[in-house]
């Protein structure tokens, strides 16, 4: 049973982290997009 | 410019993210395990500053609404759409993770209680404030109309917080025990929580205006 619930623990624990640091990877992507379209140099898709 | 090449941004991050990793080495090692939880409820010290942080982005939204409203400077704009993309963010994770916690302890991960369903509703509101955002038309309506629904909205944020309290106790499934009646082994690591949260939602505020910012300029300059 404790097992259990560490297991729900680790779950919410790792959501959320997991969200925040998609949401970073995300912006940071954005980010280097806008700015190499600015220095008008083609993205490497 | 990017973000993080500025010195300040990239120590506020490094910062943050050395408070969360001794905010998660504090929750798993030090918090006292509660009986018949356990580990389940430790989901308390991330699942609260989440539904806080939330709550402040949802106050963000509504005072940048109330100043786009009077000063008409699309700065303002700016803030508040970033605010309700971040407050809606964290607002999924409150309802994600609530039912992780909800489901060992209730036996059932939703129960149609005030502050579920309030929360939800709040959730449903943004929903409807990004379709407004992506279909709305006009900009410039587009812009006054997404800041009088985030004034609105926020007055469901109060009824939340005082829904565990207004209406009677025998619909209410959170507990209402006052947090300073709390021992201190449970206090101090919830309120170095909050705190760690807030910091890491104000750079990430600021991280998201910064590309509105940049999305804004790109836009005006036909890039």
């Amino acid at each position: 049973m404790v097992y259990n619930f560490l297991s729900y623990f680790v779950t919410a624990v790792s959501l959320v982290f997991l969200t925040i640091l998609g949401w970073f990877v995300y912006q940071l992507r954005q980010e280097g997009r806008i700015i190499r379209r600015r220095s008008n140099i083609s993205p490497k898709e | 410019m990017r973000f993080f090449a500025d010195k300040k941004n990239s120590v506020w991050l490094g910062l943050v993210l050395l408070m969360l990793a001794i905010d998660m080495w504090v929750v798993v090692t030090y918090t006292p395990m509660v009986p018949d939880q356990h580990w389940a409820q430790k989901i308390f010290y991330v699942h609260v500053p989440v539904a806080w942080t939330a709550f402040l982005s949802y106050f963000v939204v509504m005072v940048a609404g109330i100043l786009f409203l009077i000063k008409k400077d699309y700065y303002w704009d700016r803030v508040g759409l970033a605010a309700a993309e971040l407050g809606t963010m964290y607002t999924t994770l409150v309802l994600i993770t609530g039912p992780i916690w909800a489901k060992p302890i209730w036996g059932k991960p939703w129960i149609w209680e005030p502050r579920l369903t309030t929360t939800l509703i709040l959730f449903l509101v943004y929903i409807g404030y990004f379709m407004l955002r992506e279909f709305g038309g006009h900009p410039e309506r587009v812009a006054r109309y997404a800041a009088i629904i985030g004034i609105v909205a926020f007055v469901d944020v109060p009824i939340i917080f005082l829904s565990v309290k207004f209406w009677s106790p025998e619909i209410q499934s959170h507990p209402q025990i006052e947090m300073v009646a709390q021992p201190h082994r449970i206090l101090i690591p919830f309120f170095y929580s909050l705190i760690t949260f807030t910091l890491l939602y104000i750079i990430m505020l600021r991280f998201r205006i910064h590309i509105l910012k940049l999305k804004h300029e790109e836009a005006e300059n036909g890039l």
